[in-house]
C-alpha cells in the first residue's frame, strides 16, 4: 500500500487555488426569509446570533436616521475646484465608460451568472429611485503629493461621491427594505455596515451623514461589508441595478469607501454586539459630544496611499499619511 | 507636511509571482532603498473591487507579527489596486526545491519552520481569522530564515453572524477530510489538517496527499489514515459528500513513508492529521508539543540574564514534564492503536475520547 502511494506521488505543480464563490451550494436563495418579522428585541436581549437579519436592518436604518438628524440638512460639499493635475485620460476614460454601460448592462442581462441567478427577477423598473450623484463621474477620486494637492481638496472630493444632487425622494428604511427584497444580506453584513459608518461619522468625523449622502454611503458599505465578510456576493449589475446607480458609480462608490474607511474592516461578535446596542438605544447615540463638529480627522493610524501609479509622471508623488509625530 | 515622511515611491524590479488574481513583483523604494513586495490586483470593472483583495487588506492590515508578513501600504487607482508587502526571499515551495535534498529538508529546518508556521496560524486563530489555503507556495521565507504567512485572499474571519461559509477552500492536496466531504461548518483545525500536509512534504520533499479529484484526495487520505466509518468518526454519514466506499483501508504506519521523523515529531504530526476535525491538535497546543521543547527552550535576544536564567528553569521543569508526557502518550498511542485495530475489527470505538488533545503547560 505505502509502496504504490510512493509511485504515485508525482513532483507536478500543485492544483489551482480553489474559488469560495464557486460554492455553488451556499447560495442563500434570492428571496428573504417569509418567517423574518424584523422583531427588535430589547438592548438587554439583544444576542448578534439570534438577531434576525430584518432586525439587524432595522436598527441599521434606526441608527443612520439618527445621525442625519443630529447633522441637519449641510449643504453638498461644493465640487472641487481645481486646476486638471494631469488626470490622465481620465475624464475620457470615465465618460466612454459611461457610454459603455447601456450596451454592458444587455449583455450581463445574457450572460450566465455564477450565483444568485440573473438579474431576471428583478423587475425592469427595478432600479431604485435615489436620484443622481452631486458629483459629476469625471470628477477624479485619486489621491496625489499634498504639495501637489492639498489633502483637504483631496478628501472633499472622495466624500463628495456620496452626495446625490437631491435628497432621494425614498425613505431609508423603504430603501433598505428593496435592496433586501433582491439582495437579501445577513445579520453581521448590516450591523457591520452601521458600524463602519457610525466609526466614520461620530468617532473619526469623517464626514456628516445627511438626508443627500446616506442612501450612497450605505449601498457602498453594504456592498463592502459583504464582499468582505461572506464567501459570495451579488452579481455587480444586480447590486448596482438594485441599489439605483449605475454600474461605474457602483465602482467608484467602493472605491471611496475603502479609501474613507481605510479598509478597517474586519468585525468580531463583540463589535457587531457593541453596535447594535448602541444603535439600538438611539438615546446613546443622542449623547454627542459638545465639541462634535464632522470634520477631518487629525490622522489615520496607517499609512494608506492612493495614487495613479500608472503615470509615470505621477508615480514619484504616492504620498504615506502616516500618523504625524 | 513633515520632512520625515517624504513621499516616497517603488521602482518595479522583476517579477517573483504569479497567482489567479494578481502578479507579484519585486520592487524597489525609491527613497530608502528598502526591497518590497508588489502585489498587483487588477479591478475588474465588472465585479469592482474583488473581495481577495478586500480581504486580505483588511485583515493583513491588522495580523501584526513576526510570522506574517507585513503589508505595507496599499495604492489604490482608478484600475489597480497594488498592495505593498515585506520583500521575501522566496516562498516555501522554491525554498524546498532550491535548497532540499531533493527538495527534503533537514530536521532542524523542518522543525524551525513548522514552530514558525504554528506561531503564525496560532495568531491568526487567536484573532477570529481562519487562512483556508495554507500550502508551501503561501509560505515565504527571507534570508533570516523565518517563515511568514502570505496570501491571505481566501482567509476569513469566523465567529460571526453571516449566511455563506463556502466549502471551496483550501488547494486540494492540502485540503482537511471534513471539507472533502462536503462540509461547511468547518473551523480553525481545517489550517491545522494543512500544517500537517506541510510538514509531512518538508520531511519528504513530496507532497503528502497528491490527488487529482476530491475523491481520488479522498482516497489517497484513507488509504493512508484508515477509512473512517460511524464507528470510528461519529456522525460521517451525515456529510453532504459522504458515499460509503467498497474499498475500506487500514490505517497505515506513517513511519514508513516518513522514516526521517522522531518519534515526538511523529506524534506531533499524527495529532495534526486527525480525521476527524474536532480530535486535531490546536496551534497553541501543538506549540507546547515535546517536539519543539528544544526550540522553545532556546534563550530569545534582548533578554535579560535573570529573564533567561528563569526561562531555563521552566525550561528545564517542562523538559521534564514533556518526557513524562511523551511516555505517558506513547502508551496512550500505543492503547489507541489496539482500540482502533480492534475497532477495525468491529468492537470498540474510536480514538480520542475526551481527553486526547495535548494537556499544555505553561
Ligand atoms: N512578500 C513576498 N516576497 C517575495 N515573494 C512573494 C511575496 N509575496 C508573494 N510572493 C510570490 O508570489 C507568489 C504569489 O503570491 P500570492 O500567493 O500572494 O498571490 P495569489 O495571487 O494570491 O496566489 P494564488 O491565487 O495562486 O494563491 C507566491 O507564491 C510567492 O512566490
Ligand atoms: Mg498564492
Amino acid at each position: 500500500m505505502a509502496d504504490s502511494w510512493k509511485m504515485s506521488s508525482p513532483s507536478q505543480e500543485p492544483p489551482a487555488p480553489p474559488s469560495p464563490s464557486a460554492d455553488a451550494g451556499i447560495a442563500p436563495g434570492t428571496a428573504a426569509h417569509a418567517s423574518d418579522n424584523g422583531h427588535v428585541p430589547p438592548v438587554s436581549d439583544i444576542d448578534v446570533f439570534t438577531l434576525t437579519p430584518v432586525a439587524a436592518l432595522k436598527i441599521l436604518s434606526n441608527s443612520l436616521e439618527v445621525l442625519v438628524r443630529i447633522t441637519g440638512d449641510i449643504p453638498p460639499t461644493p465640487p472641487v475646484n481645481r486646476p486638471p493635475i494631469s488626470t490622465l485620460d481620465l475624464a475620457e476614460a470615465e465618460s466612454e465608460n459611461e457610454a459603455r454601460l447601456a450596451q454592458e448592462e444587455k449583455k450581463q442581462k445574457r450572460r450566465s451568472r455564477q450565483w444568485i441567478g440573473d438579474d431576471e427577477d428583478v423587475p425592469v423598473k427595478a432600479r431604485t429611485p435615489i436620484g443622481s450623484p452631486e458629483a459629476r463621474p469625471t470628477e477624479p477620486i485619486q489621491i496625489v503629493d499634498p504639495e501637489v494637492e492639498p489633502f483637504e481638496t483631496q478628501h472633499a472630493a472622495v466624500i463628495r461621491k456620496f452626495c446625490s444632487k437631491k435628497p432621494p425622494p425614498i425613505a431609508l428604511e423603504d430603501y433598505l427594505m428593496r435592496l433586501h427584497r433582491y439582495c437579501p444580506m445577513s445579520t453581521a453584513v448590516y450591523l457591520a455596515a452601521g458600524l463602519y459608518i457610525h466609526r466614520l461619522a461620530m468617532i473619526e468625523k469623517w464626514l456628516p451623514v445627511t438626508k443627500r449622502n446616506v442612501h450612497r454611503l450605505v449601498l457602498a458599505g453594504l456592498r463592502i461589508s459583504m464582499k468582505a465578510l461572506e464567501d459570495l456576493s451579488y452579481p455587480h449589475s444586480r447590486f448596482a441595478k438594485v441599489g439605483g446607480v449605475t454600474e461605474s458609480e457602483m465602482v467608484r462608490l467602493e472605491v471611496s469607501f475603502c479609501f474613507v474607511t481605510g479598509f478597517n474592516l474586519r468585525v468580531t461578535s463583540e463589535m457587531l454586539l457593541e453596535y447594535a446596542k448602541t444603535a439600538r438605544d438611539s438615546a446613546l447615540l443622542h449623547q454627542i459630544p459638545s465639541d462634535f463638529q464632522p470634520k477631518l480627522p487629525a490622522f489615520k493610524d496607517q499609512r494608506f496611499i492612493v495614487t495613479n501609479y500608472d503615470n509615470p509622471a505621477r508615480t514619484s508623488q504616492t504620498e504615506t499619511w502616516a500618523a504625524a509625530g | 507636511m513633515d520632512k520625515r515622511q517624504h513621499p516616497s515611491s517603488f521602482q518595479q524590479l522583476e517579477k517573483l509571482g504569479e497567482g489567479t488574481y494578481a502578479t507579484v513583483f519585486k520592487g524597489r523604494n525609491r527613497q530608502t532603498g528598502e526591497l518590497v513586495a508588489l502585489k498587483e490586483i487588477n479591478l475588474d470593472s465588472e465585479e469592482g473591487t474583488p473581495s481577495t483583495a478586500i480581504r486580505e487588506i483588511s485583515l493583513m492590515k491588522e495580523l501584526k507579527h513576526e510570522n506574517i508578513v507585513s503589508l505595507y501600504d496599499v495604492i489604490h487607482t482608478e484600475n489597480k489596486l497594488m498592495l505593498v508587502f515585506e520583500y521575501m526571499d522566496k516562498d516555501l515551495k522554491k525554498y524546498m526545491d532550491s535548497r532540499g535534498n531533493q527538495g527534503a529538508l533537514d530536521q532542524f529546518t523542518v522543525k524551525s519552520f513548522m514552530h514558525q508556521l504554528l506561531q503564525g496560524i496560532a495568531f491568526c486563530h487567536e484573532n477570529r481569522v481562519l487562512h483556508r489555503d495554507l500550502k508551501p507556495q503561501n509560505l515565504l521565507i527571507n534570508s533570516k530564515m523565518q517563515l511568514k504567512l502570505g496570501d491571505f485572499g481566501l482567509a476569513r474571519a469566523f465567529g460571526i453572524p453571516v449566511n455563506t461559509f463556502s466549502n471551496e477552500v483550501v488547494t486540494l492536496w492540502y485540503r482537511a477530510p471534513d471539507v472533502l466531504l462536503g462540509s461547511r461548518t468547518y473551523n480553525t483545525s481545517i489550517d491545522i489538517w494543512s500544517a500537517g500536509c506541510i510538514m509531512a512534504e518538508m520531511y519528504t520533499g513530496r507532497p503528502l496527499f497528491p490527488g487529482t479529484t476530491n475523491d481520488d484526495q479522498l482516497q489517497k487520505i484513507f488509504r493512508l489514515m484508515g477509512t473512517p466509518s460511524e464507528r470510528s468518526w461519529p456522525g460521517i454519514s451525515q456529510f453532504p459528500e459522504y458515499k460509503p466506499t467498497a474499498q475500506n483501508y487500514f490505517t497505515q504506519d506513517l513511519r514508513i513513508i516518513l522514516p526521517t521523523v522522531d518519534s515526538a515529531g511523529m506524534d506531533l504530526l499524527t495529532r495534526m492529521l486527525q480525521l476527524r476535525p474536532e480530535m486535531r491538535i490546536s496551534a497553541k497546543d501543538a506549540l507546547n508539543h515535546p517536539w519543539f521543547r528544544d526550540v522553545n527552550n532556546q534563550m530569545r535576544p534582548g533578554q535579560s540574564s535573570q529573564q533567561q536564567q528563569q526561562q531555563q528553569m521552566v525550561a528545564q521543569q517542562q523538559q521534564q514534564q514533556a518526557q513524562q508526557q511523551l511516555h505517558a502518550q506513547q502508551v496512550q498511542r500505543q492503547q489507541q492503536q489496539q482500540q482502533q485495530q480492534m475497532m477495525m475489527a468491529g468492537q470498540q470505538t474510536g480514538p480520542g475520547q475526551p481527553g486526547y488533545g495535548m494537556p499544555t503547560y505553561q
